[in-house]
């Protein structure tokens, strides 16, 4: 059986610019991050596009250590809708590197429904938590 | 800053440096760092102080990353943290200190969502990261809102079970927001579900519809709870391959005789083709929802009667009990109007109780709060129950063990 880690580098991410243009936004306007990561000018917020977007919530029961998957689902959920004409978009929380190199591991989904990057995702990203340790620690 | 000023003489401030609650932050898990002492040195290393740090994602800062609608709004905040006392017995905010602008500087990219992809192309927006348990444990505002800008349908989800992370999502987020889900998906496995009907966890492979129907009471919970917000839920079984047929068919036919909307997903095997049937569920749960949530409480209510209200609503308690320490912090946090916040409540993940050994669905029990901490930046008072560690330690086996990298820079051993 494929670990996570070999499941999501068996996929070559398509460029960043070309995930853009699925959710609308001119790739010239993108703050590009590398080759598969970016960030989102502010100016793309919409409130009468935001009053019409459906919201689902995930949610869970009282985890265990078993583990429940709300990530691998959420993922999943949102390739399902798009698989059935439904356009849809995940939105995630960033995973802290405490538990990456701790217990847990990473919060980038799992098997065949992960996020990638996986391993930058993993670790510094887009250096948001480190700027959030700055402006902290001021 | 906050030690700058205390070793500045002719600061007017006077920061009492016994009374500093603001810590230091970074993001890796180190126990010995929870407590410290800082300033060592001499005059010119500042004035000796008891402190400590916490990981990033439960900075307070964190937490107001992800409510921050906008610059404005994001400077507002930083400039409420509420720092420590005076000598004088006087609250101090960030705002006093004038940090709030150059706070807002070293986020001015933070501040913006993270585009990345599915392993299946579809756009995935991944943006800030804060804990369940001491603040709202979801992503920023302005990703979900920029998600809903750019998609016809954006799947959220919210920290730990539903008893946390949802009713933070609800009364926290949706309310400073003013954002409400269509559905809400409540993920439940078989296994989980027979750990909680009293499967240890080395037996969990084998089947038992008992202690499935045993377990199926904590589902059942979460979904009383999601009911009391007035969105309807979808039960997603995220399937495992050690799952039998029948006991999966049994839950199926659980959900399915109490009325609720059940599909298996089978996202980690198989992809989209595995969430098809879940994905049509979620539609149709979607086109059903007629209103917006409803809060469990009023931010106006008493402190008390917040977590009285969240208690019995969400974790099915029957009363809640304030520790002597706690009955006075209330006294103070009213004096300087931080009442009128909403709840963060801060207590175990591993059980609707504040008892983390109660699994399934307890009855009969209290919240304890022990005492109450305040993120009046982020906007909310966080009554603690039980012990919450804002620094974990790494386990004695820690997962960096087996990650590692070649001569070709190919990473292995992250999950």
């Amino acid at each position: 059986m494929s670990t996570d880690i070999e499941i999501a580098h068996s996929v070559t991410p398509q460029p960043i610019q070309e995930i853009a243009q699925k959710a609308g936004i001119n790739p010239e306007e993108l703050e590009l991050y590398g080759k598969d990561k970016a960030k989102i000018p502010l100016s793309f917020l919409n409130p009468d596009k935001q009053k019409e977007g459906k919201l689902v919530l995930v949610a869970a029961i009282t985890p265990t250590p078993s583990g429940e998957g709300k990530t691998t689902a959420s993922i999943g959920l949102t390739d399902g809708l798009n698989r059935i004409g439904k356009q849809a978009i995940v939105a995630l929380r960033e995973p802290s590197l405490g538990p990456v190199f701790g217990m847990k591991g990473g919060a980038a989904g799992g098997g065949y429904s992960q996020v990638i990057p996986m391993v930058d995702i993993n670790l510094h990203f887009t250096g948001d938590f480190n700027a959030v340790e700055k402006a902290n620690n001021l | 800053m906050i030690d700058n000023d205390i070793q500045n003489k002719d600061s007017k401030l006077h920061i009492d440096p016994r009374t500093v609650l603001w810590k230091r932050v970074m993001d890796m898990n180190d126990r010995s760092l929870r407590n410290i002492i800082t300033g060592l040195g001499g005059k010119t290393g500042g004035f000796l102080r008891e402190t400590g740090f916490n990981i990033t994602a439960a900075s307070e800062v964190m937490a107001i990353l992800c409510l921050a609608e906008d610059f404005e709004d994001l400077k507002t905040r930083l400039g409420n943290i509420y720092i420590g006392d005076t000598f004088d017995g006087k609250p101090v905010f960030a705002r006093d200190l004038h940090a709030e602008g150059a706070m807002a500087v070293l986020l001015k990219d933070a501040i913006k969502p993270n585009l990345a992809q599915t392993l299946e192309g579809n756009p995935a927006i991944i943006h800030g990261g804060p804990f369940a348990n001491i603040a709202q444990g979801t992503n920023s505002v302005l990703a979900t809102k920029m998600a809903l800008s750019l998609a016809d349908y954006t799947v959220t989800e919210a920290g730990f079970g539903a008893d946390l992370g949802a009713e933070k999502f609800f009364n926290i987020k949706c309310r400073s927001a003013k954002i409400s889900p269509q559905a809400v998906v409540i993920v439940a496995t078989v296994r989980a579900l027979k750990y909680h009907g009293g499967v240890s966890l080395k037996n969990l492979e084998e089947e038992n519809i008992k202690a499935l129907e045993e377990g199926v009471q904590n589902l059942d919970k979460h979904l009383d709870t999601i009911e009391h917000f007035g969105i309807p839920a979808v039960v997603a079984i995220n399937h495992f391959s050690t799952d039998t047929e029948a006991e999966i068919n049994w839950l199926l036919d659980y959900c399915k005789q109490k009325g609720v909307r059940v599909a298996v997903s089978d996202g980690w095997a198989k992809g989209s083709e595995g969430t098809e049937e879940l994905a049509q569920e979620v539609v149709a749960a979607v086109e059903s929802c007629k209103q917006n949530f409803k809060p469990i409480y009023e931010v106006s209510e008493s402190i008390e009667d917040k977590i009285l209200k969240v208690s019995k609503a969400v974790y099915g308690a029957q009363q809640i009990e304030l520790s002597k320490r706690a009955k006075s912090q209330l006294k103070r946090f009213t004096q300087l109007g931080f009442d009128q916040l909403p709840v963060c409540i801060a207590k175990t993940q591993k059980s609707l109780s504040d008892d983390d050994t109660l699994i399934g669905r307890p009855k009969d029990f209290s919240i304890h709060i022990r005492e109450f901490e305040v993120a009046s930046g982020a906007g909310f008072i966080i009554p603690i129950a039980g012990n919450m560690l804002r620094m974990p330690g790494l386990p004695s086996n820690p997962a960096a063990n087996g990650i590692d990298i070649d001569q070709n820079g190919e990473i292995s051993g992250l999950s």
